[in-house]
């Protein structure tokens, strides 16, 4: 079986934990409980006929009050970079981070989430920006980790990506 | 025998689990095992076996590369991990911090719970952040209300517009007594004052926001969109006839159609009054403005052609956007399409404009038929 590690990326509160726990466990939580440090969690997918052992990092979202160890992300084979689809301010974010990955790990695969899909009258990202990041070439899956949309696929396209 | 000759639970008993490093790589626990470790691990070996933590706390692996530089120093230096989190067996989540040490030529690896420091820490990132969404929430809210103000500010400006050109109707066609002439005119200056008095309130705004939206409680109260055409056209008949405008209506679906929707009549009626009053902007004098019922199934779609002309390409992308607006729209301020826009959205239709249209523009929308959207929602 492949093993790969990967990791979520994203400014806080874009709802990197929940995505997670969403895949790996099928659950979710209302309550916003901020993300310190590092959980690893595991869980095996279906990709290009082979399994794969997906080690998801689940790491602190970045932002004024803490900064994310690109440390964290050595042998990492892709990424998600996770949006809150309700904040415009956190593409932004997630932009910059996504230059920092680039920088620090290469072009490795992956998958930008634009989560909390379940809010989508509250978005504040707009189509065209989505249609630009497409533009460049990214894979842009829709997620709501509150009714589980989209979450799977997003982590099977990248899995998909890795082998 | 104990080498650091202690009471074998004693760390144990402080939460702290400690293990040193064998030659081959793997791990031995000194005393006994915390219960948190046990927690983690219930197969953890109790003889003092050695075995590899990294295979069941995923994080050491990471931090074992790295503290390989402290155990090949001379003993001087030590490293602290990051904090991260472990599951238990149990669903139990249990911070930790790993310290990589020398002691007495030994490689010792050091896993407890971060400290008190640490949790200090957490609450007040926590905080912080709680702190911050909260903020945001409110200031949506209050972009919210200022926005429904905006649309509410800029909705008096449509029926303004159309007393005015009633008025202006009557003097120009002379249809008052000489007597009433000077009442007409003050009238007029009066509107005159008020569509100020509106353009200026409007100029100061400039945020971001939806209204606050109800829709029909039951099917009775929906609004017939047929009869909300109408009563718009005719309100706007005045103004339609200074450029010698026609309004066409034409309705295609079953004889049974209801054309019922989801909404409520004023602001549907808000709605058909900016599209049409648009239209009839841009329209050529003296040209119709066709206006399109068809039922769809589950829901209505209206479309409104005009004979102008059309939107420009660079605008097409921005039309439903806040503030948007054409060069030639002087005195508008561009939240008529923007307040078409979130309300269509927030009753779960859709909206947008025709692309490519040579000889006019053609805006669009549907609207989930009222009982439909009312059956769905139970």
């Amino acid at each position: 079986m492949t093993q790969k590690k990967i990791c979520t990326l994203g400014t806080s509160a874009v709802g990197k934990s929940s995505l997670v726990a969403r895949f790996v466990k099928g659950i979710f939580s209302d309550q916003y409980l901020t993300t310190i440090g590092v959980k690893i969690d595991k869980k095996t997918v279906a990709a290009r006929g082979q399994k794969v052992d997906l080690l998801i990092w689940d790491l602190n979202g970045e932002d004024r009050f803490q900064k994310l160890s690109m440390n964290y992300l050595r042998g990492t084979a892709g990424y998600l970079l996770v949006i809150d689809g309700t904040r415009r301010a956190t593409m932004d974010a997630a932009l910059a981070l996504q230059h920092k990955a680039q920088a620090t790990i290469g072009d490795v695969p992956f998958v930008v989430l634009i989560n909390k899909a379940d809010l989508s009258s509250e978005w504040e990202v707009r189509e065209d920006e989505i249609a630009e990041m497409r533009a460049r070439g990214w894979t842009i899956q829709q997620t709501s980790a509150k009714t589980g949309a989209g979450v799977e696929k997003a982590f099977v396209d990248l899995a998909h990506k890795l082998v | 025998m104990n080498p650091l000759l202690l009471p074998p639970n004693l760390l144990a008993q402080l939460d702290m689990a400690v293990l040193r490093r064998e030659n081959d790589g793997r791990f031995v626990l000194l005393g006994e095992a915390p219960t948190w470790l046990r927690d983690i691990y219930p197969k953890l070996p109790s003889n003092g076996a050695p075995w590899n933590p990294e295979q069941h706390l995923l994080y050491l692996g990471h931090f074992i590369e790295e503290a390989d530089t402290i155990w090949a120093g001379d003993g001087s230096a030590q490293l602290v991990s990051d904090i991260w989190t472990e599951e238990a067996t149990s669903g139990k989540e249990w911070l930790l911090e790993a310290t990589a040490m020398k002691l007495d030529g030994q490689n010792i690896l050091l896993i407890k719970f971060p400290s008190s420091d640490f949790k200090t820490l957490r609450s007040v990132y926590q905080e912080a952040r709680d702190q911050g969404l909260r903020q945001y929430t409110l200031l949506k809210e209050i972009d919210k209300r200022e926005v429904l103000l905006h649309c509410t500010v800029h909705d008096l400006s449509a029926p303004l517009a159309g007393i005015r050109a009633s008025l202006w109707l009557l003097k120009e066609d002379e249809m008052v007594k000489p007597v009433g002439t000077e009442f007409l005119q003050i009238g007029l200056e009066q509107v005159d004052k008020m569509q100020g008095l509106i353009q200026d309130t409007l100029v100061t705004f400039s945020t971001r926001s939806k209204p606050l939206l109800q829709t029909a409680a039951n099917l009775e109260d929906a609004p017939n969109i047929e009869e909300s055409i109408r009563e718009v056209t005719d309100a706007l008949s005045a103004m339609a006839s200074l450029k010698s405008v026609t309004f066409r209506l034409a309705l295609e679906g079953p004889p049974d159609t209801g054309w019922k929707v989801a909404g409520d009549h004023a602001r549907l009626e808000r709605i058909l009054f900016n599209l049409l009053e648009n239209a009839l902007r841009h329209t050529r004098d003296g040209s119709v403005i066709a206006v399109r019922l068809r039922d769809e199934g589950h829901a209505i779609r209206v479309s409104i052609k005009d004979q102008g002309e059309g939107v420009p390409a660079d605008m097409m992308n921005k039309l439903f956007e806040k503030f948007s607006q054409g060069g030639s729209n002087a005195g508008k301020v561009g939240l008529g399409l923007y307040f078409c826009r979130i309300t269509v959205e927030d009753w779960g239709g859709e909206i947008g404009c025709l692309p490519n249209m040579r000889d006019g523009a053609c805006f669009w929308f549907t609207l989930p038929k009222a009982g439909l959207e009312m059956q769905s929602e139970k």
